[in-house]
């Protein structure tokens, strides 16, 4: 069995710090989190959580935001600020020599933001500008759609990067709000990957970052999935497609339920690799798609799982048949012996790229943390999938998916499809979305069976 | 019969404790290889010199499309059975084809045989791949599909092909790597073998080898296993440089909610001595929020909420390719003023010494990040030793970058922005 290294830890100030240290080239690769991140905006303010991160660069009380971002890249440094539902990220990479100067700066973003009134209309500009292109991507709009449809209005079913009514409200007492609560050392989680030990992070964070306030961790929050009936359609409208995203699934539980680690491995098995069963069918028999995969996407106490593809439209309706019956069937029969050792030695075996560079060590590490998954998750998880048997891997999938509704969310040209979806015997109700409305929620129910 | 390969450099590998060796085999074959005993993994890499920049008018796409098909039966494997192997083993292999090159790749935990394995299943497809019309169908149209999912249907990939289909008029650069359509659906079984007979041998190939790999046992490895495919005759590249001839506009609608601008200036080929500057002029621009153009035309002026750059890695002069992504309420125009406005400036007006360092330290660490893992290292080998004739270029051209002047900023800067050497697209909404 592969042995993953365990990646020093140790605490600051009540924050976790953690170095994946390795020195061949002088490059340090920093990532600060703070727990809690877009799943804590109350409903009306999505985007909070994101804006506060974007708002740190965008100027201190004695730098403005030309200042500061000419600060980071003149010595040789990236940062990034960007909020996901579990946490607050700044991600940076920095030339070995740059740096103490490049993280004074990063220090300087948390513990002095300005959040000038200006700034934060111009940054609300740019996300809405944002939302503009993401419309412009397909497949970034299914994703958005198909989370509202499985989510509604809960924490997970509501965007991270604000919408085009709320971004708009957001105020300067807002964001001040969220950063004093959300960074503080309590909910930070400090990794650093490449040429940098804990100890020498434990200095820079003293150094730079001394004054940081101790604060409160972070509120659990609850997310409840949408109760969907039957197969519930979603479709995503825009005009002149040649092509329809597709994407077919349901929620179910967290890492920590029984089922998980052998549904994961089912699901690995049936449609994660290329040679899976669900790829095969779909692309290399068919032709129908250049990409066609099954998806198990974890959150610290739920899971989403996913079939995607995205045939042309004279192959639309075929293809969601066959996508449905290989779902049915996934859910009915399971895989056989043979899929459960390819799928079992896949993924023994590509655990070794989790190995290859210190930044990737991190990111499994902080994933797992993130995530509350125990210290000992990798060797757990590496046990499951040695251990895993075709009758428990099956098991979990009939208990995940058999006689389970599923919401099936389609970005395509509309009009095209509705009359035919309805035919289909399982389809319990069809509801239309225009792609470029400013509320994901806006849906107009077509069909009901 | 075992064979003797000639080693023909050894080079340090950017500042790192490695080093790069680069033998030839008696057939032509040429080995990359570099140990890196640091982490349990290595990456396996087929380069084959032709790509979309080979094919003929009419035959567009055949070099991609013939890269879907190499994953398909050999005289030894039945079809499906080579990604079958190597996914047990924990890779994904994958294909990349480019105007210049086509690459096969795996990266492989080094765990016992696998190197063997590896070597002896792209050996084996080099000359023993089988084709029938089955196959050929059913990846036609995974290629129509891809191309629908890449341009058809995005706003980006329909101005990409725009741009380079108005840039050039004769060169192959002009028609995309994916090809036209109506191209992709005439290509026959035939075009196929012709192609694969032509330009697959081993004196057309690189393999890069690079990770946690034993040198001898590598050596002695590739060796068995292509020692005895046999080099062929490659033709040579008939087309000719094509100068500029011009400014050259056009305009499309798409389905988007603002204009979106996209210039490109005929940019110096991978080897040429000017592209050192013209990365410096990448970066003051465009390299990073504080970049000089995007800090006038996204903080400044607020017309765009996106401006990005990209220099293309040819063997033969590019584009440096600027894309602006208007915000709504401002025009293409606006922008283009704009953008030309501060492009100017380059030419005329000595850059700053702060701002150069910024632009070389930019360069450097975009160089060490592109140097993380096995597999990257081997992608940016193989396209430099692929597109710019010498792997070695490579680790030299940071040094060039550092070495570079004000002076030689503003000299470039005035070829390289001339308005005879602009293309320029502009994608409206369509509604």
């Amino acid at each position: 069995m592969r042995v993953l290294p365990e990646v020093p830890r140790g605490s600051w100030k009540g924050a976790t710090t953690l170095a994946a240290t390795k020195r061949v080239f002088p490059l340090v690769t920093l990532r600060l989190v703070f727990r809690g991140g877009a799943l804590l905006d109350p409903p009306g303010k999505e985007g909070l959580s994101s804006l506060t991160a974007r708002m740190l660069e965008r100027g201190t009380k004695s730098r403005g935001h030309a200042a500061i971002i000419d600060a980071i890249e003149t010595v040789g440094g990236t940062l990034t600020a960007q909020a996901g539902y579990e946490g607050l990220r700044l991600d940076g990479t920095v030339l070995g020599r740059s740096l103490d100067r490049w993280f004074a700066v990063i220090a300087e973003t948390l513990l002095e933001p300005a959040f000038t009134d200006e700034e934060i209309a111009l940054c609300k500009d740019e996300m809405l500008s944002e939302l503009a292109l993401m419309r412009e991507e397909d497949r970034d709009l299914g994703e958005t759609f198909f989370r509202r449809a499985l989510w509604g209005d809960s924490p997970y079913g509501r965007p991270a990067e604000g919408t085009a009514i709320s971004l708009p409200a957001l105020t300067r007492a807002d964001v001040v709000a969220r950063w004093r609560e959300g960074m503080t050392a309590s909910r930070l989680l400090a990794g650093a990957a490449g040429d940098l030990d804990l100890e020498q992070l434990s200095r820079l964070l003293e150094k730079h970052l001394g004054k940081l306030p101790e604060g409160t961790p972070a509120a659990k929050v609850e997310s409840t999935p949408r109760p969907l009936r039957g197969v519930e359609v979603l479709l995503v409208d825009k005009p002149e497609r040649t092509q329809t995203q597709i994407l077919l699934g349901r929620t179910a539980g967290g890492p920590r339920d029984a089922d998980y680690l052998p549904f994961m491995i089912a699901n690995h098995a049936f449609g994660g690799m290329f040679t899976s069963r669900f790829m095969q069918e779909v692309r290399v028999k068919r032709g129908w798609s250049y990409g066609a995969y099954t998806r198990l996407e974890t959150m610290p106490s739920a899971s989403t799982i996913a079939a995607w593809t995205f045939p042309s439209n004279d192959d639309t309706l075929p293809a969601i048949r066959l996508l449905m019956d290989l779902m049915a069937s996934f859910a009915k029969d399971g895989i056989s012996e043979t899929e459960l050792l390819a799928g079992k030695s896949h993924l023994v075996n590509a655990m070794a790229f989790d190995l290859e560079t210190p930044e990737a060590q991190l990111a499994r590490r902080m994933h797992e943390m993130l995530l509350g998954l125990p210290d000992d998750w990798t060797p757990r998880y590496l046990e499951a999938v040695g251990a895993a048997t075709v009758d428990r891997a099956n098991a979990a999938a009939r208990s995940v998916l058999a006689d389970k509704p599923l919401n099936l969310t389609l970005v395509c040209t509309a009009d095209r499809f509705i009359e035919e979806l309805a035919k289909f015997p399982e389809v319990t109700r069809i509801d239309v979305v225009p792609f470029d409305v400013s509320e994901p929620s806006q849906w107009t129910n077509v069909f009901t069976r | 019969m075992p064979v003797s390969p000639v080693l023909l450099e050894k080079t340090p590998f950017a500042g790192s404790p490695y080093e790069i060796q680069r033998w030839r085999f008696p057939n032509g074959l040429t080995l990359l290889l570099m140990e890196d005993r640091s982490s349990p993994v290595f990456a396996y890499q087929t380069w084959f010199d032709v790509g979309s920049c080979n094919e003929s008018p009419g035959k567009t796409g055949i070099a991609h499309l013939f890269e879907h098909l190499m994953f398909k039966a050999t005289k030894n494997l039945a079809d499906g059975e080579f990604d079958k192997i190597l996914e047990s083993r924990g890779t994904s292999s994958n294909a990349a084809t480019w105007v210049d090159w086509t690459f096969y790749t795996s990266g492989l935990p080094s765990d016992a045989g696998n190197l063997d394995l590896v070597a002896k299943l792209e050996a084996d497809r080099m000359v023993n791949l089988i084709l029938n019309e089955t196959q050929l169908e059913a990846e036609r149209e995974v290629v129509l599909n891809e191309r629908r999912y890449r341009v058809d249907n995005s706003p980006d990939g329909l101005l990409s092909e725009l741009l380079y289909s108005k840039a050039w008029k004769k060169h192959p650069y002009h028609w995309p790597t994916i090809g036209w359509e109506p191209d992709i659906r005439a290509i026959t079984l035939e075009d196929c073998l012709a192609f694969y007979r032509t330009y697959y041998a081993p004196n057309n190939a690189t393999v890069l080898v690079i990770g946690d790999v034993d040198s001898k046992e590598v050596l002695e490895t590739i060796g068995r296993h292509y020692g005895a495919l046999e080099s062929q005759a490659i033709p040579g590249e008939s087309f000719v440089e094509e100068p500029v001839s011009g400014e050259t506009r056009a305009e499309t609608t798409l389905q988007v909610e603002a204009d979106k601008l996209l210039v490109g200036f005929r940019s110096p080929a991978l080897v040429s001595d000017d592209r050192a500057a013209a990365l410096v002029i990448e970066a003051l621009g465009f390299g990073g929020l504080s970049a000089r153009v995007r800090r006038r035309l996204v903080d400044e002026d607020e017309l765009c909420s996106d401006i990005s750059a990209m220099l293309a890695p040819f063997k033969y002069p590019g584009l440096l390719e600027i894309r602006v992504e208007m915000r709504d309420g401002s025009t293409a125009e606006e922008g283009e003023k704009a953008l030309l406005e501060e492009l100017e400036r380059f030419a005329k007006e000595d850059v700053a010494a702060h701002e150069l360092e910024k632009a070389r330290n930019q360069v450097e660490l975009g160089f060490l990040s592109g140097m993380r893992g096995a597999t990257e290292k081997a992608e940016s080998l193989g396209n430099m030793h692929l597109a710019g004739g010498d792997y070695r270029r490579l680790f030299t051209e940071v040094s060039r970058v550092q070495a570079v002047t004000a002076k030689d900023v503003r000299r470039v800067a005035a070829t390289l922005f001339a308005p005879a050497n602009r293309t320029v697209v502009i994608g409206r909404p369509s509604s």
